[in-house]
């Protein structure tokens, strides 16, 4: 079982996110939370395999809870999922050890390589 | 149809989207870091929405305000305007430039210029967010390039056509670009019945979600 | 009208229209972009855009190249944001529009002169920095207008105009406010045998010397004026007791009496000071200056 964490302002953006990601992987459950300060507390709490996170974000931003996260595991697997994709904050983010980042909006071909990406790095 | 609490988290995502890429476009174009707030869609009723604009009005653009506006009027009805408080734009064309902004020097005027380049920096925002709601919905949304205007004493009927039928978007968006925040709005003015067909299809499209 | 006329249109625009296709190749170039660009059309039909017009290879246009394909939205590229757009001579707004012919698509781009503008707003810039340059220039004018309309030239103290004009100031503070104000007289004594003695020249320094002098001894709002050859006017407003008084009066009472060394000489020099009041001694300032200048003739007499 393959445990995934959503971390995104919008209802709607990890509702379609959950829907995308479902077509592509099995045995794997979700969580969410809506901001980087919530992400971070259901990260300490649950333990998610995978960290799927925006980084545009009220409370706490996502690259400030990508470093956080880093910081208490330098392993966690975390992917960034973000409509901000300003050169210079996709290397800082890039510069934090993320997986991968991907832009919004996910779409089927995006879903896909994410589905790939998480189903061989879980198996192997 | 969703309900009301929905459809603004809907619109915000997506137009959230477009302001990243737009945000992305301009600050490619001006090689500088920009940074972005998290914009909020209010959907409102016209009643409401002249209130709350009038309010942004009187506070942030104490009256003048430089608009970028395009209409669109096909299988979506509405029309979409871009408002930033004029005092701020020269700094803002300033950096845009790369030219260094003087508070003194040369007049409060606008030249042709400086109306090409918000005609330029209304187009990509306007382009990316209208661009993304229309391919997130699958509908085509046909317009042109925006008409710029500054507007002394601007109200909100300058932007808002009152009818049952009608609705008003507003979302607020802040840049900052090295230090100097542009406190701007997107008012987009929509028949309801736009709406309505874009959160059907959304519906449609994401099915289940 | 007949479509075969369009090309013939194109040539007559004064803006400079390419047409591209979908794969950004160049199918039409007309005569003022010929002017614009330099190059013949002949030269460049067949050849890829951005081979032609190397700065559209940023990715920004490729993007918009692409959305305009497959929107059909107008896109606007600003002059002053894309400087040199197509060479150093022409500053060019950019429009891009998609026409559909048949089944094709076409892209068409419209260069628009706007060097004239950028010209104007330059020298509109040069005016505005010349003027601001003038405007410096003349408040540093008025500036030292101002300090020889009000100030004395050798000493620097004030001068009789702004004497005047503080003390009806003061008068009137002092009526309204009920506090008196003392209006001290100062002669140099025997100044006629310095300057005989030492010569104008050092004579002039010692009368700088003892405007210093007085300064130093009064309070920021005291006002000390030359008012004649070898006379003071020291204005002190705001006098509640007669103690404020004493206190400036001792400081200047202390340098009644010195030698100072000026140019090399030991020279003794020693003042006459005779002071009235506003209200005691008179209600004008006239009163007030004929009052003290009787005050100190009695103090030079005493002293001699």
């Amino acid at each position: 079982m393959t445990k995934l964490l959503i971390v995104d302002d919008s209802k709607f953006s990890q509702k379609i996110t959950r829907s995308f990601l479902d077509r592509y992987l099995d045995d794997v459950t979700f969580d969410f939370a809506d901001d980087g300060q919530a992400g971070l507390e259901k990260f300490d709490a649950w333990h998610p395999d995978y960290i799927i996170v925006d980084l545009l974000m009220p409370k706490l931003r996502g690259q400030d809870m990508i470093k956080q996260v880093k910081l208490s595991d330098p392993d966690a697997r975390v992917i960034v999922l973000s409509a901000d994709v300003q050169h210079h904050v996709r290397e800082e983010v890039e510069s934090l050890g993320v997986l991968t980042f991907v832009n919004k909006p996910l779409d089927d071909k995006k879903a896909r390589e994410l589905g790939t990406l998480i189903g061989k790095s879980s198996r192997g | 149809m969703a309900d009301k609490l929905n459809s603004s988290d809907i619109m915000t995502e997506l137009f959230n989207i477009g302001v990243g890429q737009a945000a992305n476009t301009l600050s490619d174009i001006i090689g500088k870091r920009i940074d972005l707030s998290i914009p909020n869609v209010s959907i409102l009723n016209p009643e409401k929405g002249k209130h709350v604009l009038d309010q942004y009005l009187a506070q942030v653009a104490e009256g003048t305000v430089m608009v970028s506006s395009i209409s669109f009027d096909q299988q979506l009805e509405g029309r979409v305007s871009l408002l930033f408080p004029a005092d701020k734009m020269h700094q803002f064309i300033a950096l845009c430039l790369h030219e260094t902004w003087d508070e003194e020097a040369v007049t409060k005027e606008f030249t042709d210029i400086d109306y090409d380049t918000i005609r330029e920096i209304g187009n990509i925002v306007i382009n990316s967010m209208i661009g993304e709601l229309s391919n997130a919905v699958s509908i085509p949304v046909k317009y042109t390039l925006p008409e710029i205007d500054v507007l002394d004493h601007a109200c909100a009927d300058h932007f808002v056509v009152f009818g049952d039928s009608q609705l008003v978007l507003i979302m607020y968006l802040d840049f900052d670009i090295e230090g100097t925040e542009i406190a701007g709005a997107i008012v987009i003015n929509m028949a309801l019945n736009s709406l309505e067909e874009i959160l059907d299809q959304i519906n449609k499209l994401y099915n289940g979600v | 009208m007949n479509d075969a006329h369009l090309p013939g249109i194109l040539n007559c625009i004064n803006e400079g229209i390419v047409l591209i296709k979908r794969d950004l190749e160049i199918t039409y170039w007309n005569p003022f972009m010929e002017n614009l660009h330099g190059e013949k059309s002949s030269k460049v039909l067949g050849r890829k855009l951005e081979d032609v017009l190397p700065s559209l290879k940023q990715p920004f246009f490729s993007r918009a190249m692409e959305q305009l394909v497959a929107s059909g939205n107008p896109v606007f590229f600003s002059a002053a944001m894309h400087r040199d757009l197509i060479n150093g001579q022409h500053q060019v707004n950019l429009k891009m529009n998609r026409i559909q012919v048949g089944d094709e698509l076409i892209l068409m781009l419209e260069f628009i002169d706007v060097t004239g503008q950028f010209k104007r707003i330059n020298q509109l810039r040069c005016y505005v920095s010349q003027l601001s340059h003038l405007n410096t220039e003349l408040k540093q004018k008025e500036k030292v207008i101002e300090k020889l309309a009000y100030y004395d030239r050798l000493t620097g103290v004030a001068n009789r105009a702004l004497f005047e004009k503080f003390a009806d100031k003061y008068l009137s503070l002092a009526k309204r406010r009920n506090t008196m104000l003392g209006l001290m007289f100062v002669d140099v004594n025997e100044f006629k045998m310095i300057n005989d003695t030492y010569g104008h020249n050092t004579g002039d320094k010692v009368m700088t010397r003892v405007a210093s002098l007085l300064t130093e001894s009064t309070r920021k709002h005291d006002i000390v004026c030359r008012y004649g050859g070898d006379e003071f006017l020291v204005l002190l407003p705001d006098i509640r007791t007669m103690n404020d008084y004493y206190q400036i009066a001792s400081r200047i009472e202390a340098n009644k009496r010195r030698r100072i060394i000026q140019d090399g000489y030991s020279i003794a020099v020693s003042l006459s000071i005779g002071i009235s009041f506003y209200p005691d001694d008179g209600l004008t300032i006239s009163e007030l200056v004929s009052r003290a200048d009787e005050y100190m003739y009695a103090d030079k007499q005493n002293s001699r």
